[in-house]
């Protein structure tokens, strides 16, 4: 936990740096950031509902992690989420919406799950790296999203390039009036709790820890380590795909060209910020929608906040590589001790 | 400093001391060497030569005692303080790089260029008889040639203190002879020549004088023409015959079965050779060796953790042959492995997620979801019955001792109930109190009907538990015999390969 | 179409080897593509700033090594996590660019480049029939290139240096136990990769465009990682495998213009789906034994 919040910490102080240099000054900015992101209900919920995809994409990243599986095609996955979505939003819109809901859920859950299998089932059975092949992965997603939004799907009525949107049986009910604040959002709590309780409870998370943190142990223990590989990458992308859905059907109803993109690598960012705890994850995950947020409300207009943002999320994520290496050195100065 | 009328030795070793947690390594030793002699050190695993020559090549630190070079007194902060006084030790586990050439391997950290490398090894390999050429790859060498590679690896810089540490180990018996006259060689050249090995006869052939190490002290130091292989062997394992009793009772039927079992370790060399046992209900049948002979490939065979090339493997009369680690166990087989550590744990789980590995899925689950509260007995129970120290049961593992993690595995597969319980080196690590408890638990578990693979590097222990011997050497059987009738110093020479008779 | 795939694949070419140096000397650099990207905006940024092309790349290489070397302070003497670090430093690339990119923008700097590095045509080469024109009418890049690729072969196969990055990637405890310290050899490699993709990613502003674009790399730093894997990490064959990725975006780009029906993101995902492929296929390939383990010294 200490290391998490000195990273933070560091974080913020080496973005600081950035600001000044450019010209702006970073308690302002700190300052507008917190009352963009907290000041109002609306704001609040606006937090929460930008934190809920990254949520979903850390927890993804964190499980396939406990397997010992690098799944870095989070963004990709996060876009399949979305695409099933729209198509169940607007294929099957005869349904009432307590069918229509489960079932675009289930769509995104099978088809970024089965996206994701398709790098795990290589690393399983041909030993291919799936650091490669999920990241490759990402850009066959972008470049199918990107075909969907602007040719079968496009809104011929709208001049932006965006889709039609999802049938309004599908939306998902808002929490709080006057707010944004869909039910995506507790979709995102729950499975934190979900995965949490999974991962250290049941036969299958055993063994997925297993294969993780000793894969003779595991094998010795009985476990068919290919197997849980697999299964461990198809979970982790049904994760984050159901972190896509939840975009589409609370927050934008439709999809726009680059409506995720990066949302996976600062799931990604959060999970490791969080040490991949799910439980931490819920934390991390809520900060880093506060930073997105926030942003938007800081000094100098947007103009220079996608940008970063992008360079906050970076700098958080080496300065998560800092913290546990002082706490290492620390150690070190205790005096050395006898090689054996 | 007097000058004494004995000849100033090359290497002096005086009273060395070194222990590990929980371990006296060696104590009090004393060691010399002379210029141009072969001297050997000769003892069973766990004797104490290695740690004593890893002290004098600067990789460990003595406790007490003292190291003097050429009558002047030495410290060695680090190895590379003990190569530059010229000490040179032929490791058993070689430090090469199996994709470079023979030449490459040397010339890297050198100042020579690689062409030139290969000139001087041509050179060395005429002059020494060592037979390698420059420019193949390790990968492609034997290990015979590779241990040549290392010889010249030392002979490219100055050493005039060689240690080999167990060098034969990896030869035939035609490269045995081709490394003794090098080794004859290199003495005529006023080397010190240090030849640690386990096998008698090899030290009565190539030795000046012997030393003989037995639990971390020095039992003799003679000269191969005073004595013979039987005596050293005695000197080795020791004269002490155990009064433990064991209970006499019947063996019941077959459990274990194995036939003409081959099998390769994992760098590819042969491990087993044509094996074939079997262990009845009640019965310990005890592998006697020194390690590395092909017990812990044995012992993963019968487990289902490694496949066997040919041969057949019967569980309970069923056909288990490179069956699933979990179907054995679903057929009652129980195994402590050899690196109980590495491979019977993992490390980074609690110590009661680890006190169910291998069982998690039979009795501690139930619709996918583990049994917590009984997992959590399960573990107390374990911990306390065989008094594993331990923070708690949802420490970590990492944090407990080895002789505590090894008690953790035992415990867990002594507790199960089975059928064939396969225990590899089962006392390694165990001080002297959780000894007699498991060696104790060993034998109840016969009196349950199981069947115990044995295996240890300790004949005391093989003789006090066993009902029946069996001497592994080099993968092959050498013998098999019923405890009564079996005779602790011809084990002792199996177990170093001399065949019966001599 | 072969000349605009030699030309595509040479800023692949140009970041393959740098890869192969640092992945040869153990590091795995998942960070290349940022290191890429920094590299176009510190070309594009440069040439800008000082009006001359040359100092542009000679800042784009800058920009690359200068990343690498905060990288290498990371994964190599701190002995983090090669693949987190790589990760993280990407996304502090795009981020760190397309920062600086914005707020020269709102700060009212010219945005378009300088223009580009002419394509010069080698006489006599330029002549063979067919593939004359494709590989010898280009830019100084590429034929920067076609020369690095022996320097780095010869590096690599046949000096004291390339032993020891080679030994470094193979087995670093046995390196130093003769005396060879690993962490040094390979904080050289990486600073390598990084000039060399600094080299490439100034290919982007300097010669296939004349202006910067966020993100612009593109997963090409990703595409390399794969070029290395499946060249077996080799630089004499790396030119083969970074022709085969640019051919399928040039034919990409090729069968846009003539094949209009079909849809262009089906085209321009072609490149990444060869990669798959094509890693997929190509699984005999032997890494260096000790690639992406971080090492301690032994001291």
């Amino acid at each position: 936990m200490y290391t998490a919040i000195l990273a933070v910490l560091l974080g913020f102080v080496i973005a600081a740096i950035f600001l000044e240099a450019s010209g702006l000054n970073a308690f302002d900015a700190y300052s507008a950031m917190f009352l963009g992101a907290f000041s109002t209900p609306y704001r609040t919920a606006e937090t929460l509902i930008r934190a809920s995809p990254f949520m979903l994409g850390a927890l993804g990243f964190a499980l396939a992690f406990k397997a010992g599986y690098w799944n870095i095609g989070v963004d990709g996955q996060l876009v399949i989420g979305t695409i099933a979505a729209l198509w169940g939003g607007i294929t099957f819109t005869y349904l009432p919406s307590i069918l229509l809901i489960p079932l675009i859920y289930l769509l995104g859950f099978l088809g970024a799950g089965a996206w994701s299998l398709i790098s795990g089932f290589l690393k399983a059975k041909f030993h291919v790296n799936e650091i490669l092949t999920t990241l490759m992965m990402n850009y066959v997603a972008y470049w199918v999203v990107h075909y969907l939004v602007y040719f079968p799907w496009k809104d011929p009525e709208v001049f932006l390039h965006q889709t039609i949107p999802i049938a309004s049986s599908a939306n998902l009910p808002i929490l709080a009036a006057g707010t944004r604040l869909h039910a995506g959002v507790l979709v995102g709590l729950g499975s934190a709790f979900i995965i949490y309780i999974f991962l250290k409870r049941t036969r299958l998370g055993y063994s997925i820890r297993a294969v993780g943190f000793g894969p003779d142990g595991a094998r010795y223990g009985g476990v068919n380590v290919s197997r849980t590989v697999m299964i461990a990458s198809f979970l982790s992308g049904a994760i984050v795909g159901v972190g896509g859905v939840g975009e589409v059907l609370g927050a934008y109803h439709l999809i726009i060209e680059n409506l995720t993109y990066n949302f996976g690598f600062i799931g990604i960012a959060a999970a490791m910020l969080a040490l991949n705890n799910p439980l931490g994850i819920i934390l991390s995950s809520t900060f880093f929608g506060f930073l997105i947020t926030g942003s938007l409300y800081m000094t100098r207009g947007a103009a220079l906040t996608i940008g970063a943002v992008q360079l906050f999320v970076g700098i958080m994520i080496l300065a998560t590589l800092v913290s546990p290496l002082i706490a290492k050195i620390r150690k070190k100065k205790t005096g050395p001790v006898d090689r054996q | 400093m007097a000058k004494s009328t004995e000849k100033v030795q090359k290497v002096q070793m005086k009273n060395v001391t070194k222990s590990f947690p929980g371990v006296l390594a060696l104590s009090q030793v004393h060691f010399s060497v002379e210029g141009g002699e072969i001297r050997g050190l000769l003892g069973e695993n766990g004797a104490g030569k290695t740690t004593l020559m890893n002290i004098l090549c600067g990789l460990y630190r003595s406790d007490e005692g003292e190291i003097y070079i050429d009558g002047k007194k030495v410290e060695f902060g680090s190895p590379l303080d003990a190569i530059n006084l010229g000490v040179g030790m032929v490791h058993q586990h070689f430090m090469l790089i199996p994709v470079f050439s023979v030449a490459e391997n040397i010339a890297l950290g050198c100042a020579d260029p690689v062409t030139a490398v290969q000139e001087k090894v041509r050179e060395l390999s005429e002059k020494y008889g060592l037979k390698v050429d420059p420019r193949s790859r390790v990968s492609q060498l034997a290990l015979g040639e590779r241990q040549r590679v290392e010889i010249i690896k030392a002979l490219y810089t100055k050493v005039d203190i060689f240690i080999f540490d167990e060098p034969t180990s990896v030869l035939i018996p035609q490269e045995v002879e081709s490394l003794f006259s090098v080794l004859k060689l290199l003495a005529s050249e006023g080397r010190s020549i240090v030849f640690i090995t386990h096998k008698l006869n090899e030290a009565l052939q190539i030795c000046d004088n012997i030393t003989v190490l037995r639990g971390g002290k020095v039992v003799g130091s003679l000269k191969p023409q005073q004595t013979t292989a039987k005596e050293l062997a005695a000197m080795m394992v020791g004269a002490e015959i155990s009064a433990v009793q064991k209970v006499p009772h019947e063996a019941g039927e077959e459990v274990l079965e194995i036939q003409n079992v081959t099998a390769v370790r994992d760098d590819g060399l042969p491990a087993l050779k044509d094996v074939s046992l079997s262990i009845r209900r009640g019965e310990i049948l005890g592998i006697a060796g020194v390690a590395g002979n092909g017990q812990r490939e044995l012992s993963e065979v019968v487990a289902g953790l490694r496949k066997c090339t040919t041969g057949k493997v019967i569980v309970k009369k069923r056909d288990l042959t490179n069956a699933s680690p979990s179907k054995f166990r679903q057929n009652g087989v129980s195994f402590i492995p050899e690196e109980g550590i590495n491979l019977g744990l993992i490390l980074d789980f609690t110590v009661a997620e680890n006190s169910i590995l291998g069982k998690q899925d039979e009795a501690f689950s139930r619709l996918g979801l583990i049994k917590s509260d009984e997992v959590r007995r399960y573990a107390e129970q374990l911990v306390s019955s065989y008094d594993v120290a331990t923070p708690g049961i949802d420490s970590s593992a990492r944090v407990l001792s080895g002789g505590n993690l090894q008690k953790l595995v035992v415990a867990r597969e002594l507790t199960r109930k089975s059928d064939l319980l396969i225990a590899a080196y089962p006392l390694r690590g165990l001080d002297v109190r959780a000894t007699e408890f498991v060696r104790r638990k060993l034998l109840d578990a016969t009196m349950g009907n199981v069947a115990v693979l044995f295996i240890s590097e300790d004949l005391d222990d093989i003789f006090d538990l066993s009902d029946t011997i069996a001497v592994i050497y080099e993968g092959k059987i050498m013998g098999i015999f019923p405890q009564a009738k079996a005779n602790r110093n011809e084990v002792g020479l199996l177990m170093a390969g001399v065949e019966q008779g001599g | 179409m072969l000349g605009t795939a030699v030309m595509l694949g040479t800023p692949l070419l140009l970041a393959a080897l740098g890869e192969t140096l640092a992945e040869r000397s153990g590091v795995f650099n998942v960070g290349v593509e940022g290191y890429m990207l920094m590299g176009a905006f510190g070309a594009y940024a440069g040439a800008l700033v000082t009006g001359n092309l040359w100092s542009g790349c000679l800042i784009g290489i800058v920009s690359g090594s200068g990343l690498a070397l905060l990288h290498s302070a990371l994964c190599v003497t701190l002995g983090s996590d090669q693949i987190v670090s790589g990760i993280g430093i990407n996304v502090f690339s795009w981020g760190a660019t397309s920062f600086i990119f914005r707020m020269m923008q709102t700060l009212g700097m010219p945005m378009m480049g300088l223009g580009t590095f002419k394509l010069v045509a080698i006489p006599i080469f330029s002549d063979i029939p067919w593939l004359g024109p494709a590989f010898f009418e280009q830019s100084i890049l590429t034929y920067l290139g076609y020369a690095l690729i022996f320097i780095f072969g010869a590096v690599l196969y046949r000096t004291r240096f390339g032993l020891k990055v080679r030994a470094a990637g193979e087995d670093p405890l046995v390196t130093e136990s003769r005396g060879v310290n690993p962490i040094r050899i390979r904080y050289v490699s990486v600073l390598t990769c990084g000039a060399m993709a600094g080299l490439a990613g100034s290919f982007f502003t300097l010669v296939w465009l004349s202006a910067f674009s966020e993100g612009m790399t593109a997963g090409r730093g990703f595409i390399v990682l794969g070029i290395v894997i499946v060249s077996g990490w080799n630089p004499y064959f790396i030119f083969g495998a970074c022709l085969i990725f640019a051919f399928v975006e040039a034919l990409g780009l090729k069968l846009q213009i003539f094949y209009p029906e079909i849809p262009y993101p089906f085209m321009l995902m072609l490149p990444y789906v060869i990669t798959i492929i094509v890693l997929a296929l190509r699984r005999k390939v032997v890494p260096p034994k000790s690639l992406g383990a971080p090492y301690k010294r032994a001291g």
